[in-house]
Formats: structure tokens, sequence, C-alpha cells
């Protein structure tokens, strides 16, 4: 019991640098308990990758131990290695009679991570049962009130947690909840002014965080403030390498594309691209400038990639309507609304647009009953607000 | 007139010579293209002194649209001193009711031949928004000499209307030959009977047309709607200017981050209201018999009164702020004889923009833009929502049915950033299509304290040029030193030189003349319709040339259009052959009428039942 007392002590008298340091020149304690007491420990510092660098001199056998494989998998959670995460919970079949706390922690924010909130809330609330307190738990239930679309439970667990996280943890947590409620924001109209403070202050505490700034270079764009939405998006493109500069090339692109400089715009949806080909927001806002700037061939061609990938894109499959009727080929434009609507049979964009479509096809009791369907799903929208 | 002496000029110089010193202008010009023209800009040389004059180099003289020049002018040197008030000015405005702005009208108020000018005035608003008439307030009339210059009524003019006003549409509503002016106000509308001669009369309760105390009437719209021979009219209203709601929610609100006057959103808007004429100028509020207020009440702005689906009885188009649009279709005389409407404006297309978007409409421009002889439609909306052109497909078996071609007819893309209001299609260089004017400006004096991209509070006006069948460019820029904040626009021959010059009305300031000194590429002719009561709902078609090459042109005659606006109620048409013309007026009843071998280049009246019928 000698190992992990002094460690903790560690931890709690040198503060992590020194400790992780130590912990590299060092062998790791070999009981496994201990170990995972460390791991847990250095995790919450934020030295998961000084931690799992360490972790080469661990034998195999302390290696399978449900607490320290959870804690291995929770590094790389926490680095945002997902898929490696993914392979170490193939690895261990879990005992009989249920899993270490650790591994069951894991399961749970991998649980979370693949998207299933519902699955990753029983397991959290069944860990729970026996470490209330633990920190890890309370993180993921932060991130799943996020997810949820809950930002100011979110907040209030955040707020409760502050102390014990350490500063990145914190703030990528809090930028989580500003992203997301950001976003949230900015598809109602009326509600994106709240959006800019949010965005504003993730953009401060994270400013490396990509998908804050594109986000807010989009909300500034929209809220007609292009010159300083270039700006944010300029500051980022000068420190973003790699396929992170995708998201920020589109968001540029989007402000440009909001003024008229189609020209800019393809260049920077281009470069996006490049970046990352499967960046379906950049495509569609390539395609639709290269038809803002007179290319509808080249518009078209955009369209029919992304579509052949993703079929029901309604972004796509609206902006190709939009083409094929600029170019009188009702038919093609009434199948990519039909698309639509095949999928979403209330979407009110669609139904106004394949409304005019019928109109121009002459189809007189089809325009009707679409408009029919279009005023049923208003008074149902305005019945809600 | 003096166009019916001096022969045109052909070159394309006319814009340059506000350019040039005013004592070189009319050497150069006599030079290039005689004396006669020499003496008629020597005369705008010294009697207009426009305070810039920027013809713009973009693509219009490259693609052979040069040679059209408007000139904008203050209205002192018009001999108009009337300034608009609204409240309080640029950004100490709280309240709606001082940023919309009041229309004018261009009305022949004294039967002399020439078109008068009827200003609307505001008023004076406290800073908790209560309003202050009477002394505060007071509309203004300005008789035209003939040539386009104005001196002041004065006592003449009898009673105008002295409430916090907004719109002014002119009718004849008592069948006695003259035009009466009704006055929508922010309160009780009220109605001028005139003498026929330049003098009005306040027509005791409006003669029904005065509305509930509470109302806030914008635009009203004049038509005969059930065929009976007197003309109905249609007032729109905006919101309820609930003082107590407004401070309750906290003035001021905000938009894009900048604080400003709260509304529409929010605040409760108001139904409009549809009165039926007895025949002897007394109206009756029949908004709800009608079918007409079986809809949710818009924040409407600009109406017009026109036969929209091609069946010749009136429908009725009401642009609204914020919220969809509605059309009504007329729908003929139920059993209790008054008119039915029911409300298309989905599908005719009218309701949103050709995105499926609910845009600020705000004013309304009627006109057949691409020639096929039915009425099209330019309606002006907020900024980044771009300008709506509207063209008529309608046809038998579909109804009334219209497409927004705003992009692919040119007018939305260079119209995106501005905050049009009101708005007219005229054929400013006489070439045989509708061109456009739009006037501009933000409603917001705020928004020039808050960074906010492409938006200024002064815009310039915008005049877009038809380059071929429905498709427009952009025309030179007018501009009249700082850009002001327009508001109402209404067209007509001024100086009576056989080509259209503007008004228009701006928030807080004078208004603006904006003449026509464009480069003739044809020929006009201006017709009158006879008696005036019947005139309204009329359409005048003409056709010029011959064989194949016939060329076909309808306008309507409507009251009420623009922004808040009455225009001059004589159609005009540019044709680009100078041979006769053949004329058919197709009244409102259905009757219509052929007159054949109409020389072009002047004004003609024609009288109901003096020509073949058909």
């Amino acid at each position: 019991m000698k190992g992990p007392f002094v460690w903790a002590l560690a931890f709690g008298l040198l503060g992590s640098t020194w400790s992780t340091a130590w912990a590299q020149s060092v062998a790791l304690p070999g009981d496994p308990g201990a170990l995972a007491k460390v791991m847990r420990l250095a995790r919450r510092d934020g030295e998961a990758a000084s931690m799992l660098k360490g972790m080469i001199k661990v034998s195999y056998r302390t290696l399978r131990d449900e607490r320290v494989h959870g804690e291995r998998m929770q590094c790389l959670l926490d680095l945002g290695r997902f898929d490696e995460a993914d392979e170490l919970a193939k690895v261990l079949v879990p005992r009989e009679g249920g899993q270490a706390i650790p591994l069951a922690v894991a399961m749970a924010r991998l649980t979370f991570r693949r998207g299933d909130l519902d699955a990753a809330e029983q397991l959290l609330a069944r860990v729970r049962q026996t470490k209330p307190k633990q920190l890890d738990l309370s993180v993921l239930a932060v991130r799943i009130a996020t997810a949820r679309g809950d930002y100011s439970g979110a907040s209030r667990l955040l707020q409760a947690l502050q102390a014990s996280l350490h500063e990145g943890l914190a703030a990528d947590l809090e930028v989580d909840i500003a992203v997301g409620h950001g976003a949230e924001l900015m598809a109602v109209e009326d509600l994106l002014e709240r959006a800019i403070p949010l965005l504003r202050r993730a953009v401060e505490l994270a400013p490396d965080r990509v998908d804050a700034r594109a986000l807010y270079v989009r909300a500034l764009a929209r809220w007609q403030r292009s010159e300083l939405a270039e700006s944010v998006a300029l500051d980022g493109l000068e420190v973003t390498k790699g396929a992170a500069r995708a998201d920020l090339l589109h968001a540029l692109g989007f402000t440009y594309l909001g003024i008229h400089r189609e020209t800019e715009a393809v260049a920077l949806f281009e470069e996006a691209l490049r970046w990352s080909p499967s960046h379906s927001l950049a495509r569609v806002g390539l395609a639709r400038s290269r038809w803002k700037a007179g290319d509808a061939k080249g518009a078209r061609e955009q369209i029919t990639q992304l579509l052949a990938s993703d079929p029901e894109n309604f972004d796509a499959l609206l902006l190709l309507a939009d083409i094929e009727s600029s170019v009188g080929d009702w038919d093609k434009a009434a199948d990519a609304l039909q698309a639509v609507l095949d999928v979403k049979p209330r979407h009110l964009k669609g139904l106004w647009l394949l409304s005019r479509v019928r109109a121009r096809q002459r189809r007189p009791d089809e325009v009707q009953a679409l408009v029919d369907r279009y005023e049923a799903r208003k008074q149902v929208l305005a019945g809600r607000k | 007139m003096f166009t019916a002496v001096c022969p045109q000029p052909n070159s394309a110089h006319g814009w340059r010579f506000g350019l040039l010193p005013g004592l070189l202008a009319p050497l150069l010009v006599g030079l290039l293209t005689g004396w006669c023209q020499a003496l008629q800009v020597a005369d705008l040389a010294q009697v207009d002194r426009p305070q810039t004059f920027v013809r713009s180099d973009t693509t219009a003289e490259a693609q052979g649209l040069s040679g059209v020049a408007l000139r904008a002018v203050p209205a002192a040197d018009r001999g108009v001193a009337f300034v608009h008030r609204s409240g309080a000015v640029g950004a100490d405005k709280r309240f709606m009711i001082e940023c919309v702005g009041a229309g004018l009208g261009l009305v022949d108020v004294d039967a002399d031949g020439d078109l008068d000018l009827y200003l609307v005035q505001g008023g004076e608003v406290d800073r908790r928004g209560h309003v202050r008439t009477g002394e505060a307030s007071g509309d203004a009339l300005y008789l035209n000499d003939g040539r386009g210059h104005f001196v002041d009524a004065g006592e003449s003019a009898g009673e105008l209307a002295d409430g916090f006003g907004f719109g002014i549409a002119a009718a004849d509503v008592d069948g006695d030959g003259d035009e009466d002016l009704l006055i929508t106000q922010l309160g009780q509308n009220q109605l001028l009977l005139s003498d026929g001669s330049g003098g009005f009369a306040q027509a005791s309760h409006a003669q029904g047309l005065a509305g509930s105390p509470d109302d806030w009437s914008m635009a009203a719209a004049f038509g005969d709607a059930d065929i009976d021979g007197d003309l109905d009219v249609y007032v729109t209203n905006y919101l309820a200017h609930d003082l107590e709601h407004v401070m309750l929610t906290g003035t001021p609100c905000r938009w894009l981050g900048c604080e400003v006057p709260c509304g529409p959103a929010g605040l409760t808007p108001q139904a409009d209201r549809f009165f039926i004429n007895d025949g002897s100028g007394h109206f009756e509020d029949v908004t709800d018999d009608c079918g007409l207020g079986d809809v949710a009440p818009g924040y409407a702005f600009q109406v017009v009164f026109a036969d929209l689906d091609g069946d010749v009885d009136l429908d009725l188009f009401v642009a609204n702020d914020s919220v969809p649009n509605t059309f009504f279709v007329n729908k003929g005389p139920g059993d209790d004889g008054r008119p039915r409407f029911a409300e298309q404006g989905m599908r005719a297309g009218l309701a949103l923009s050709a995105m499926g978007k609910e845009q600020a409409g705000m004013g309304v421009a009627l006109g057949d833009v691409d020639g096929d002889l039915l009425p099209d439609m330019v309606m002006t909306n907020f900024s980044r929502e771009h300008n709506a052109l509207f063209l008529n497909a309608s046809m038998p078996g579909m109804g009334a049915l219209f497409f927004d071609e705003s992009g692919s007819g040119g007018i939305g893309r260079p119209s995106y950033f501005d905050l049009g209001w009101g708005a007219t299609l005229f054929d400013v260089e006489l070439d045989g299509d509708l061109d456009l004017f739009v006037s501009n400006g933000h409603i917001y004096p705020q928004v020039a304290g808050c960074e906010i991209s492409q938006v200024a509070f002064g815009q310039q006006d915008r005049l877009s040029l038809q380059v071929k069948s429905g498709r427009f460019e952009p025309g030179p820029e007018v501009q009249l030193g700082e850009a002001l904040a327009s508001r109402g626009l209404a067209a007509g021959d001024l100086d009576g030189d056989g080509d259209i010059d503007l008004v228009s009305s701006t928030l807080d300031s004078a208004p603006v003349f904006v003449i026509n000194e464009s480069t003739r590429a044809g020929h006009w002719l201006s017709v009158e319709l006879l008696p005036v009561l019947d005139a309204v709902g009329a359409t005048v078609t003409i056709e010029s040339g011959a064989g194949d090459d016939v060329v076909s042109q309808r306008r309507a005659v409507v009251r009420g259009s623009s922004f808040l606006c009455t225009e001059d109620r004589r159609v005009h048409f540019g044709v680009a052959d100078g041979a006769p013309v053949t004329v058919q007026v197709t009244w409102p009843d259905g009757t219509v009428e052929s007159h054949a071998e109409v020389a072009l280049d002047q004004r003609v009246t024609l009288s109901r039942g003096q020509a073949r019928q058909r």
C-alpha cells in the first residue's frame, strides 16, 4: 500500500509536471490498483499523454487488469484517440460479476463517444451507484447533458465541478457547451445574437479549438459582421495546420459568399476540400459559389459528387433543384425536391419549392396540394411557438 | 412644351453636362446638338444646382445603355420648402412611428394639366411616444407652374390633413369629376374633398374612411371592386402602436446587436380595412363581409388594386413586412352584391420569395415588364433580402400565377444590401420597355454606429435599366450629395417635356426631385382617361409597328402604389418607332374601346364613349 501513497503524495506536492517526469524516469508501481490510481491522478492533471508513454514499462499481466485497462482507455479518450480506445474495448472480456470502476467508466465514456446517449446514461447511472462523486462520471454527465442540448444543466454541472478540473478540461467542457448551444441558437434567426457572446468566449477560452472558431466565424457572418468574421478566420488559419483548416476555410468561404465575393469563396472551398475531401458543407459551398459565379455546370458536378456519397443531403438537393430550375429543367428540379420530401415530407422549404416547380409545369392540383401541406405544417409550427 | 419645338439630341452626352461648369455647358452643347438644346440645358443649369451628379462607370455604358441621365435636384431649387418630421431625429428615435416616413402624391389638383405635389407630414413625438399633431403637423400642397417648379398653395389649398400622416391615395370618391385625397394616419384617416380647382375640405369622419382611433394606417388603394361604378378602397394597417407594451418590453430593442426602436416583431399586427362606396362617396367597412378578414393580419405596408389574374375584375396585393404577403383574388359579387375575395398568396407565388422566405415587403411597383400584357410587380424589401420581381404567368385554368424572377431578372443581386421602399416602373429613355427606380434608406438611423457590414442609414436610390425582356442591369447612379433615407417615390412628367421624372420623400428631410435628362431612344405617348372615376382600374394598350413587328404595351391605371404614394394617373409609354399607334382602352367593366392612328410625342385625353367600341 506504500506505492500508491507515495505517488499520490508526489502528484499532490510536486504538481503534475514534476510528478509526470518522475513517472517517466522512475518505474511505475507494479500493483495494478496503485497504477490505476496513479493513472487517474495523472489524467486529472491533464497528463494522459505522459502517462501513456510511461506505460511501456508495465507488464502484460498488469495491463490486463481491468482497472489499468480502463484507465488506459480513458487516457486515450482524454486525448481524443477514440479509435484506439475502441480497439482496447474489444480486447478485454468483462469478468463475471461486473467490471472494475475504471473500466466501467471507460465503457460509459466510449458509449457516449459512439453516440449512444441512452446507453451511456444507463452505464453512468449504474457506476454512480457505487461511486457517486467520481470525477470522470461527473465530467461524462456534463458531456451527456451538452449532447442532449441541456446547456443550462450542463453549465450547472460544470460549475459544480470547476474546482476539481484541470484548466484544459474545464475550458474544453465549457467550449463544448458553447459550441452546442451556439449552434442551436444560430438555427433560429431571432436568437443568433445570443450565440455571439457565447462563441466569442469559447474562442477566447480555447483559441485553438477550430470547431468553436469556425462556428463563431459563421455566426459573425450571419450577424452581418463580415469584416470581423474575416479577421477571426484569418487569425485561426495562421496557426491551424492540416485537415483542421477545412472548417475554418469553409467558414471564411461562407463569409465571402454572403457578401458576394464568390471568386474568393470558390478558392477557399476548394482548399477546404483539398484538406478534407469529405467536407460536405464545403462542397455545397463550392457548388453554390460556382453557381453564383455563373458556372452552373461546375456547380452541378460538385453536387453530383456529394450526392453520390450522401444521397440525402438536403442542402445539396435543394441547391440542385435551384440550379435545375434556373435552366428550366423542371423535371430534374422536381426530382431533387421530391427526394427531400421523401425523406422529410414536411420539409417547409421543400414543399414551397416543389409547389413552384409544379406551377411551372402547369399542374395546379399538385400546386394546391403542396400549398395545403405547407400551410398545415406552418400552422403546427406556429402552434408550437 | 419645349420639347415639342426642339429636336431631341441623339448623342449620349446629356449626362456629362452636370459635370461641367454651368457657363461652359450650354456653349458646348450648342456646338454639338444645336442652339435649341443648348438653351434648354442652360435653363436647367441656372435654375437647378445639383450638389453632385455622378455617372457611374459601371457596365452600363459598355452595354449600350449610355444616354440615361437622371439628375437629382434639391427640393428648394424647385420651390419646395417642406421638410418631413417624424419626431426625434437620428439615433434618438425610439418608436417605429418615427422611422417609417411618409408618402407623397402627384395629382393635378387644379385641373391645369400639370402634376401638383401633395406632401404628407408626420408630426412630433415626445419621449414617452405620445404624438403631437395640429400645429406640429400639417401636410403641404405645392402647385406646379407647368415646368416642374412649384409654389406653395398656401391658403388656397383650404383644409389639408393635419394628423400624423403616412400615406396618400387619390381618387374621385364622390363622382364629381375631380380627385379627392385620402390621407392615412396614425389614428383616424382624413378624407380631403376636392373642389376641382386646388381647394380641399376635410370630410366629416372621412365619410366612413376614418377607421378606428387605434389604427395605424399606412397605404390605401382605390378600385371599383364590385364594378358598380364607384370607387372602393383598401387601407393597410401596420401594427398596434401600443406604447405601454413598447415601454414594458423595454425600448430600445435590439437588431443585429444594435439598439433600435421596437417592431414590428414582437408587436401586434393590425388588421387591414376594406371599405365599400355607397355611390355618394360615403363608405362602409365591409372587411369581414368580403372574405378579407379571414386571414391573420400582417404588418401591411403597400397595397395595389389591379387586375392581376387577367379576368378584368380588380384583385388586391398587399406587401407585408416580415410575414407572408397576401394576395386577394376577386371572386365576383356574393349574394349580397358585395365582392368576395379569396386569399391565394401561396398558390399564386406571391406570398414568399423564390426561395420560400418571408420578406419584409415595403413598396410595390406595377407594370408589364416582360411585354406579355400581364401586370408584373416589383416589391421592395429589407436589406439582405433583395427586391422581388414577380413576373405574371397567369393563364386560364391556372388562375393567378407569379414567379419571383428577381435573380434571372437582374434586380436581386444589385439590391441585396439595399433597404428599399418606394418603387416605380417607367420607361426612362423611351426605348419601349419599363425600367425600375427604387428609393432606398435604412429604417434605423442607429445602424450608423453599429459596425454592421454593408449597411448605412442613408443609401443611394437605384435605377435599373431593362436591357432585354424581363432582364435588368444597374443604371447610372443618382446622387444628391450625402445619401438620404428615402421613403416614398412617385413618377410623373413634372416638367411636361414628355419623359418621366420622379419625386422621392425622405425621412426627416426635404423631398428630392429627380429630373429625367436622358437622351431619348424613341418617342412617347401619355394617355389620360376620362372620366377620372372610370379610369381607375382601366388598362391602356398600345400597338406600334406593323406586320410581324407589332409591339404591344399595356399599362394599368392604379391609384395607390409605390410606397404610401399616389403617382401620375396618366399612363405613359415609350415607343421606339415613331409611327402612330393604335390605342385600346379596357374599362373596369370590361368594355373595350379602340383609337387608331394616334400620333406619338403628345399627351392625349381619351374620354369614355368617344371611340369605337369592341
